[in-house]
């Protein structure tokens, strides 16, 4: 009689216990998932800053450099595939791609000495740097938050239930595939 | 008592002498003490002062930090990702709020960063900050005035942030503090650290040295968590007094009731020794850590938890 009211009471403890590590996976797992789209919003937030920008910067450059009507039509279709990316890795492209052209753009204005000197130009440059920056930064946090996400969710025991409660197995990072696109856009003072 | 020495406690102060160099070997990024670090040694006194007085002003009108870091070298990072690591580290602003701002001038790199937290990047754009950096700090800069350059920047900053386009009311307060601050900082500053040193460059050494002689064997389980957490207190907030406190606490534990448990180790009874005098140790080192985190921010000088995202300007001069 005693022997089983011990046995089930640590059969109930057990439960109990499973039943509380378990809430607490969730409960990460949810907090981690969030956090990952909040990143994601303030890497969009920076995107779309820059888009936002390059009709600004394109008129003023068009303003001083007036034969160069090949860069502007490359900006306008890089900034329209930017628009119609869906998924993310098809963002981290388009993106690239857009900052390789604005890099050509910088460069061509380089040969304009009125351009460079002009006060609305030097203040659209800086917002084009700081842009890319924040950008960069927020690339990071981003995928750092993926990588955070992504070790949970792949490690003993929480990934034998992320699919049942209905998680991503794992995050995709923001990869920027094309080193030297990258890199391009480099405004420098 | 018997001549011989306890290896233990020699390995400890070993690693206690060793744990300065291991310490920033992860974390390059110095530790800020108040609003203005001159970390290359390139302000006078009086530009010192100066600048404390804008920052300390700044903040206490509006609540805004602006933190001003000099530093030899940035690398291996470039400018403007050692601003936002540090940025970053520091947490300049108000916490919720992020409204703080990093100027960091690079020596060797030759370069100047405006870094901006997010709650300032709608008045405080990037524009605008390059337009600063063109019109204040770039031309004294390059003429080698560095302090007159920062000083000149760090009110321009000010008076955009505030909003305030009229100095005079900011001048006037910066020229009572000024004086204020140059007369009263500096040894009330000097005293502590070198109370601080003395506490664990002599006292926690004596603790280990008496660990040694007198052979406890209690001692070695009460003193490595203090020495380690005095010496993380140290290098984190400035304290020691985890490691003292723990230690002198353990010091009037009756000597008996330890050396039995540790001997009839694996026995019923010593297990719950163990347990409550860990639970002993423990409790005396948070009550001490919670003492070292507000001594550190008590000061009005130091930063709320601000976050930026790599908002702001750069140039090279």
């Amino acid at each position: 009689m005693k022997k089983g009211l011990v046995a089930i009471g640590v059969l109930a403890l057990l439960a109990g216990g499973l039943v509380w590590a378990g809430v607490g996976i969730y409960n990460g797992l949810v907090s981690r998932d969030e956090g990952v789209k909040n990143a994601w919003a303030q890497v969009e937030n920076q995107m779309q800053r820059r888009y936002d920008l390059i009709p600004n910067l394109v008129a003023t450059v068009k303003g001083y450099a007036t034969h160069e009507e090949g860069i502007f039509t490359q900006v306008a279709e890089a900034r329209a595939k930017l628009a119609g990316a869906a998924t993310i890795n098809d963002k981290a492209a388009a993106a690239s791609q857009l900052e390789g052209v604005l890099g050509r753009l910088l460069a061509i204005a380089e040969n304009y000495p009125e351009l460079k000197a002009s006060e609305n130009f030097r203040g659209l440059q800086d917002e084009l740097a700081g842009t890319e920056n924040r950008l960069a930064v927020e690339r990071m946090r981003y995928n750092e938050t993926v990588k955070g996400y992504n070790v949970a969710a792949r490690g003993f025991p929480a990934v034998l239930f992320v699919g049942l409660m209905g998680f991503d197995a794992q995050k995709a990072f923001f990869e920027v595939a094309d080193k030297a696109a990258r890199e391009a856009p480099k405004v420098g003072f | 008592m018997n001549g011989r020495v306890h290896p233990a406690p020699c390995l400890l102060l070993a690693a206690m002498v060793l744990w300065p160099l291991a310490a920033p070997a992860g974390e390059e990024l110095p530790d800020p003490r108040g609003f203005v670090n001159d970390y290359a040694g390139v302000l006078t006194a009086e530009e010192r002062g100066q600048l404390d007085a804008i920052t300390g002003t700044l903040e206490q009108a509006s609540s805004i930090e602006m933190g001003i870091a000099i530093v030899d070298s940035v690398a291996p990072r470039d400018s403007k990702g050692y601003a936002v690591d540090l940025f970053a580290k520091w947490g300049i602003g108000k916490k919720g709020k992020d409204n703080g701002v990093l100027i960091l001038l690079a020596m060797q790199e030759r370069r100047v960063e405006i870094e901006v937290g997010y709650g300032l990047e709608p008045v405080l754009t990037d524009s605008r900050a390059g337009r600063l950096l063109d019109t204040y700090a770039v031309p004294q800069f390059r003429q080698g005035r560095m302090g007159a350059g920062l000083v000149a920047l760090a009110e321009a900053v000010a008076r955009v942030v505030t909003g305030a386009e009229d100095a005079e009311l900011l001048k006037a307060a910066q020229a009572a503090a000024a004086q204020a601050a140059l007369e009263q900082e500096k040894p009330a500053e000097r005293n502590w650290e070198i109370a601080l040193i003395l506490m664990l460059t002599v006292g926690v050494p004596i603790l280990l040295v008496v660990a040694m002689f007198t052979m406890r064997p209690w001692m070695l389980l009460i003193v490595p968590p203090c020495v380690l957490l005095g010496c993380w207190l140290f290098w984190t907030f400035g304290a020691i007094a985890g490691g003292v406190l723990g230690a002198v606490a353990a010091w009037f534990t009756p000597r008996k009731d330890w050396a039995s448990g540790l001997a009839r180790s694996g026995g019923g009874s010593s297990g719950s020794r163990s347990g409550s005098s860990s639970s002993r140790s423990s409790s005396s080192s948070s009550g001490s850590g919670s003492s070292g985190g507000s001594s550190s921010s008590g000061g009005s000088r130091s930063f709320g938890g601000g976050r930026s995202g790599g908002g702001g300007a750069g140039r090279g001069f």
